[in-house]
């Protein structure tokens, strides 16, 4: 087992606006917004690392450079030891070790796909070397995992509710057995009382196949309950990391605080 | 595992993507619109006339030893001097006009809809394509796309006529000259195709789907065939069940300004056309007949595509 699982130094992403014919000719200067400003931090493998921050801080961009939807313009990106920016192997091996759960489950499936299929995908995309009554038993398995039964492989993706249809783009998840998975806000969609079983789903999940998380969120009981570790970002910068308790129980940072503080906790006394 | 069953309330948690036919709503719109289901029927009374002429038309009007110069001109059944074996009457040389009608319907079904299927599979891959890629690629698909929609759709097809014509010569040009037109008619049509489903293609490039297809390293011909083509394809079908009937005119026009298919296989077009000559001599039936029949099968149509569009988009 390597050191990090994952492992950023130094990593910047600037956006540009695209420049027309017109910004070309009026020498208008070039715009960007900086949406990740180096940043550095390690993931322990089979631990939780979880980033918080504001719409806009940067998380998601972090989300699509780990998987490598998005290129990174400065500093290191290492998944298991190896960097991801230099070599660009960025190939079936890549693919198969880190995988991604998205945030909103109304497009993370296919709508005109049977359930069977979304979660076959992977086997085949990945050349996982499955025979077809493999791949079936496997989806099969993998329904039952997650919580669902073998006989919604049958059912289309548009008949589900969102948290069902989360719980498959899981499943397709540990269908490519990664070991590394990035979820972006993977419960921010859904209702609490079924953000609760995702999140338990995900951690048994954890327990069972030794996955390392990436954990994107802005809710910081979410964060409270998943992470082993993690890292607060503010406008593109990390301003504070640390263990979870570390973080929750004796913040640092001033934002840190103002997050925490305008956590909304029940209070008893208010109800007559 | 804490939770293993699904709790009924996720499943109450509305979610409907699928598209309106699944619903059952399409049929049940149709039910209740008696001037749709009318259109339909009139459709699929021309579809049959099209498909099998020899079977429907009462005279085989291209067998030239049935013709009779004595019906020549003879007026439709129901005025004086009329006949029941003409119910529309008859042309110069004693053709029944009913059945040259019926045979010409089968030129303009097969223009129109040849001349759609071309310009729907041609709009439907560059509009992919641009869409997906976007970049240079797109700027170029869609800018070839604006020159060519300062072309009225009928010059390009006079142009690509007058240009087989000069290329093919004139003996070649009559047996291709049914090709021909589909090809003239199929050549501008592809931009609105094109732009209608790279818009959509877009937004769908987005989706998480496509997104976590692009981890899994899916090859992009598998993402736009299997990922993205059948989320964007729906309004395609209502704009081309419009475009059909936008093809049928044209083929008429161009039949009418005597650039279309030649006399010996007679559209509606050239029946209108030579039906035209004889309007100020009293043989009135022989343009306004065909000319009818053409304003039916295209009233239809646009009917159709009406429904089709008020029923699969309901934002408009």
């Amino acid at each position: 087992m390597t050191a990090t699982a994952i492992s950023l130094r130094g990593v910047s992403k600037t956006f540009y606006k695209r420049r027309s014919l017109v910004d070309v000719v009026r020498r208008t200067p070039v715009s960007g917004v900086t949406a990740v400003n180096g940043v550095s931090f390690d993931v322990k493998p089979g631990k939780t690392f979880a980033l918080v921050g504001e719409s806009g801080s940067g998380k998601s961009t972090i989300a699509q450079l780990v998987v490598g939807l998005q290129q990174a313009d400065a500093g290191d990106l290492l998944i298991k030891d190896q960097s991801m920016l230099s070599g660009r192997t960025v190939g079936l091996d890549m693919a198969r070790t880190i995988q991604m759960v998205f945030q909103d489950p109304y497009t993370s499936l296919n709508p005109r796909w049977q359930v069977g299929a979304v979660i076959s995908e992977p086997c085949r995309a990945l050349r996982l070397g499955l025979s077809e009554p493999e791949i079936r038993d496997r989806v099969a398995d993998l329904l039952t995992k997650v919580g669902l039964h073998p006989s919604d492989a049958g059912r289309s993706a548009h008949e589900l509710s969102g948290g069902q249809r989360q719980r498959i783009a899981i499943a397709r998840m540990l269908a490519a057995q990664a070991e590394i998975v990035v979820c972006d806000e993977p419960t921010s969609a859904l209702d609490v009382s079924v953000q609760a079983q995702i999140l338990n789903l995900m951690r048994d999940l954890q327990d069972e196949f030794g996955l390392t998380y990436l954990f994107i969120s802005h809710n910081m009981s979410v964060v409270r309950f998943m992470a082993d570790d993690v890292g607060v970002m503010k406008q593109g910068r990390l301003v504070e990391q640390g263990p979870a308790e570390q973080v929750f129980s004796a913040p640092a940072d001033p934002y840190t605080r103002a997050l925490l503080a305008a956590v909304p906790r029940p209070e008893p006394e208010a109800v007559h | 595992m804490s939770q293993t069953t699904i709790p009924s309330d996720s499943a109450s948690i509305p979610v409907d993507a699928r598209p309106p036919w699944y619903q059952g709503k399409l049929v049940r719109a149709f039910l209740r619109s008696p001037l749709t289901i009318l259109a339909v029927i009139v459709l699929v009374l021309y579809l049959l006339a099209g498909i099998a002429p020899d079977l429907i038309a009462p005279h085989k009007v291209f067998d030239l030893s049935t013709l009779d110069f004595s019906n020549a001109f003879l007026p439709p059944a129901w005025v004086e001097g009329g006949s029941m074996r003409f119910p529309l009457g008859t042309d110069d040389q004693g053709r029944d006009l009913l059945s040259a009608i019926i045979y010409g319907l089968q030129v303009s079904l097969m223009v129109g809809v040849v001349s759609v299927l071309l310009s729907l599979v041609i709009g439907t891959v560059l509009g992919l394509l641009a869409g997906y890629f976007g970049g240079w690629l797109d700027a170029l698909i869609m800018r070839i796309a604006d020159i060519q929609l300062t072309f009225p759709a009928i010059l390009v097809a006079v142009l690509v006529d007058g240009l087989a014509r000069a290329v093919l010569g004139s003996g070649l040009h009559e047996q291709l000259a049914i090709w021909v037109i589909v090809a003239a008619i199929a050549l501008p049509g592809w931009v609105q195709y094109a732009r209608t489903i790279r818009g959509l293609t877009m937004v769908v490039r987005g989706h998480n789907y496509v997104l976590a297809a692009r981890l899994m390293r899916q090859p992009t011909s598998f993402i736009l065939r299997r990922h993205i083509l059948p989320n964007v394809a729906t309004p395609i079908f209502v704009l081309a069940t419009i475009q059909i009937a936008v093809a049928i005119v044209i083929e008429a026009t161009l039949s009418f300004i005597g650039l279309g298919v030649p006399p010996t296989e007679p559209s509606l077009g050239t029946l209108i056309r030579i039906g035209n000559n004889y309007m100020l001599s009293g043989e009135w039936w022989l343009a306004i007949f065909p000319g009818l029949a053409l304003f039916f099968l295209v009233m239809a149509i646009n009917l159709i595509g009406d429904f089709l569009r008020d029923v699969l988009n309901p934002q408009l």
